[in-house]
């Protein structure tokens, strides 16, 4: 268990390293403040308040979760296992007396950790940017409502990454693992247009699952059913990544 | 190498236990949006039906505007038939309207004048309405809708009574209502109530003179929102019958905002349709021979 | 067991593609050994120090360090050996010291100055807070040594590591080799394709000729018999011929399958 938290520590520090990391981290804590520049402008110059305070962080977390995290998440699985195979420093990890599930692990643990990190970022930030907003209603039960949001967001982002880390160990190159996500990604955004019964079996679909969360219209057996789909799909990723990675040649 | 084959064995066969049970708990199936679908498309494609629509608004409470309408209407025909009341306040006038033998007819409640209208535009229309009645065509804008609306789906909530109805309900509050639906729906209602845009009807006097109402009087009482204008919540309410026919169904947008004076208002827009004699209504004809005709060319003109 | 045999490797194959590869290589290395590797570019050397630390699988045979099979028992087999394979690349967007700071974090019970004490072993104190992507080639060379050393390794897999090196740092490389195998006792099992480096430090000798261990033994033993001025290099230029001559009697592909 230690060898895989300094496993983990590691990939972690390789990830705080790296000016992408750190910039879209910052971006993420930038970007509920400018949207609030935006909501203001809109809301003097137009008149329309378009959101209420309480409403807006999670407002924002489905900008988030559409875009910031997903691309986020598709860099770092990059960088870890694309660019670690492709430029060979993989072999520095590997020929440690740690064996390759753990690394793989932590490796994901990592990607977790930064995605975890963001929506944290991405809560404090927004519901700070909210406090400039009118809250008509009251804002408290907005910043408990949005914390469960945010919480249950991390479920269809883990499994993302998972997805993510799969794709990109067919890859010896960075950037390539990269495009391939996105352009998978936004493929499979895209298939919903086309055939909405196979998008409701992509766990990208569900990016956005933590609406379900909040009001409680929905059943918990709804939200049951796309919890074990997420987790199955992530399951299914992790091994085969896992597999995957323990047979590769470096 | 035995016990990593079997890790991966497991590790797929319980991810992939996890998402069939997730298929067979219905995650890809939101049956009330479903249902409510299948019904409107059902609805849809009724030849003739008397639609009863009524269109309100309220402001804080008071009603500022009621427009009643009985459509009779039967689509293998081409023809319709209805009344319309418009109530705003103290004003209140009264329509009777008629779509026959390639006419529009049209008749204001105080008025004794039937308001004739050639359909020249008719041909063009029908073209356009056989475009948007094309299976593969609605097909794929029902993929579209359906991408949009994305897991709002969830939101449809389907309550079936042992008679084989079923009510639909579905209610976006706050948060829940996506930031652009928002942003359209309030700049719409504001843009809406600014009494901007009933100007226009000055200009088209025919079109005044035909309603027999002062558009812009009417609009005067309308609340200015320039402030905090905020799309707070939509919902909707369906009856589906035994028959797979929405019977009946209302939706409310709340919007609130302030005045220039601070003053807040809280706006409910509200449409409400009503849907009886399917297969078995027959629009009403008007016989003009003998009666007061004055041919309009085109209100567009 | 025998536990004086620190890397045991037994008949190992693995072809590739473009048909080079190694085949049935069977050699030991035993505790105190400082083995030279040896054999010209594309020889194999590579192949089997990558499968000997777990980097890539052999098609067929197997490895042993300190007993424990490289596949199956990874942790304990790797945890008393240090590699370095090829250029053994750094992050370049860390510095030096934390390089090794990553490698070092993944043995409990190293102590924490070790990093510090390895980094003046390969003479790169001064250097250690400079990112690894600014350093020369021999500083990368340098700290790839470092990095097969902070673990205090019982076992040194070092492939080609005076490569990039100028001489002043080939000799300290030497040195370096020298010292340990005499005050750690450590074990090396070293590849080169410089002959005469290895007929400086080595005390066995394998020598591999197109995926074929054809010889192995002691210095002496291999330069027995050889003429007066004999070298490794003549032995190997001998050895070399006889292979071809041998391979030019039999059928053509018989090497490999």
């Amino acid at each position: 268990m230690s060898l895989l938290m300094s496993a983990t520590i590691n990939e972690w520090v390789k990830l705080r390293a790296r000016k992408k990391t750190v910039f879209f981290l910052a971006l993420i804590a930038v970007l509920p403040f400018l949207g609030l520049m935006a909501v203001q402008r809109l809301q003097n110059g137009v008149g329309i308040a378009a959101f209420s305070g309480a409403d807006y962080p999670i407002a924002f977390l489905g900008g988030l979760t559409l875009f910031v995290l997903p691309l986020l998440i598709f860099l770092s699985a990059s960088d870890m296992f694309a660019g670690e195979l492709g430029d060979r420093t993989i072999r520095s990890v590997l020929v440690r007396p740690v064996n390759r599930y753990k690394i793989f692990a932590s490796k994901l643990l990592a990607i977790f950790g930064v995605t975890a990190l963001g929506l944290l970022l991405g809560w404090i930030s927004s519901t700070a940017a909210s406090l400039f907003m009118d809250a008509p209603d009251g804002r408290w039960g907005g910043v408990a409502e949005s914390a469960l949001a945010y919480a249950a967001a991390a479920v269809p982002m883990f499994a993302l990454g998972t997805v993510s880390a799969f794709l990109s160990l067919g890859f010896r190159n960075a950037s390539g693992a990269l495009a391939v996500s996105i352009l998978v990604y936004a493929a499979a955004k895209l298939v919903a247009f086309a055939f909405p019964q196979i998008a409701a079996f992509l766990p990208t679909a569900y990016t956005d699952w933590h609406q379900l969360w909040i009001g409680g219209a929905v059943s918990f057996g709804k939200i049951a059913a796309i919890f074990s789909f997420l987790l199955g799909c992530g399951i299914v990723f992790y091994t085969s990544g896992s597999y995957l990675f323990e047979k590769k040649e470096v | 190498m035995k016990k990593k084959v079997m890790m991966l064995g497991v590790g797929l066969t319980i991810g992939s236990a996890l998402v069939a049970t997730s298929a067979f708990a219905g995650i890809g199936e939101a049956k009330g949006y479903e249902a409510y679908k299948t019904a409107l498309k059902t609805t849809a494609a009724v030849a003739s039906s008397t639609d009863r629509v009524t269109l309100s608004m309220r402001d804080n409470g008071t009603e500022l505007l009621n427009v009643s309408t009985t459509v009779k209407s039967d689509q293998t025909a081409g023809t319709a038939s209805g009344q319309a009341e418009i109530k705003a306040g103290s004003v209140s006038q009264t329509f009777e309207f008629y779509q026959q033998d390639g006419k529009h007819v049209f008749k204001a409640g105080g008025s004794d004048t039937y308001e004739v209208m050639e359909d020249r535009s008719r041909e063009e229309w029908k073209e356009h309405e056989q475009a948007l009645r094309d299976p593969a065509f609605s097909a794929e804008m029902e993929k579209v809708v359906d991408a949009l609306v994305g897991n709002l789906k969830n939101q449809f909530d389907i309550q079936s009574e042992a008679d084989g109805t079923s009510t639909i309900d579905a209610k976006l509050t706050g948060s829940e209502i996506p930031a652009a639906v928002n942003v359209i729906g309030s700049l719409f209602v504001k843009e809406g109530l600014s009494g901007k845009h009933a100007d226009r009807w000055d200009r088209h006097s025919p079109a005044k003179d035909a309603l027999g109402l002062d558009i812009p009087q009417i609009a005067e009482r309308f609340p200015k929102l320039t402030q905090d204008v905020n799309l707070d919540e939509i919902e909707l309410h369906a009856v589906i019958d035994e028959n797979d026919i929405v019977s009946s169904q209302e939706i409310d947008f709340t919007v609130s905002g302030k005045d220039a004076s601070g003053k807040s208002h809280e706006v409910v827009i509200r449409a409400a349709v009503e849907t009886t004699g399917l297969g078995a209504t027959t629009p009403d004809t008007i016989d003009l021979t003998g009666k007061k005709i004055e041919t309009v060319k085109d209100m567009r003109d | 067991m025998n536990g004086d045999i620190v890397l045991d490797i037994q008949g190992l194959t693995k072809s590739y593609r473009n048909r080079r590869g190694i085949e049935n290589v069977t050699l030991q290395v035993r505790r105190g050994d400082i083995y030279g590797f040896f054999g010209p570019n594309g020889a194999g050397k590579t192949t089997v120090m990558k499968i000997a630390s777990g980097l890539i699988r052999a098609d067929r045979g197997s490895v042993r360090l300190f007993g424990y099979d490289v596949n199956e028992q990874y942790e304990p087999a790797m945890s008393r050996v240090g590699v370095l394979i090829e250029k053994g690349e750094a992050f370049e967007y860390l510095s030096g010291r934390r390089n090794l700071e990553l490698a070092a974090r993944l043995y409990p019970g190293l102590p924490k100055t070790r990093v510090d004490e390895v980094l003046e072993l390969v003479g790169l104190s001064k250097h250690g807070k400079e990112k690894a992507g600014h350093y020369s080639l021999g500083m990368k060379m340098r700290l790839a040594i470092a990095g097969a050393l902070v673990s205090k390794p019982e076992l040194l897999i070092l492939d080609e590591p005076t490569n990039g090196l100028d001489i002043e740092g080939m000799v300290e490389i030497r040195e370096l080799v020298r010292k340990l195998a005499r005050e750690e006792r450590t074990t090396f099992f070293l590849s080169s394709h410089l002959i005469s480096e290895m007929e400086m430090i080595c005390n066995r000798i394998g020598i591999l000729h197109e995926g074929k261990l054809i010889r192995e033994g002691s210095m002496g033993e291999l330069l027995q018999g050889s003429g007066p001025s004999s070298s490794l290099e003549t032995y190997f230029i001998e050895q070399i011929r006889a292979e071809r001559e041998a391979a030019d009697h039999e059928p053509a592909n018989v090497r490999y399958h």
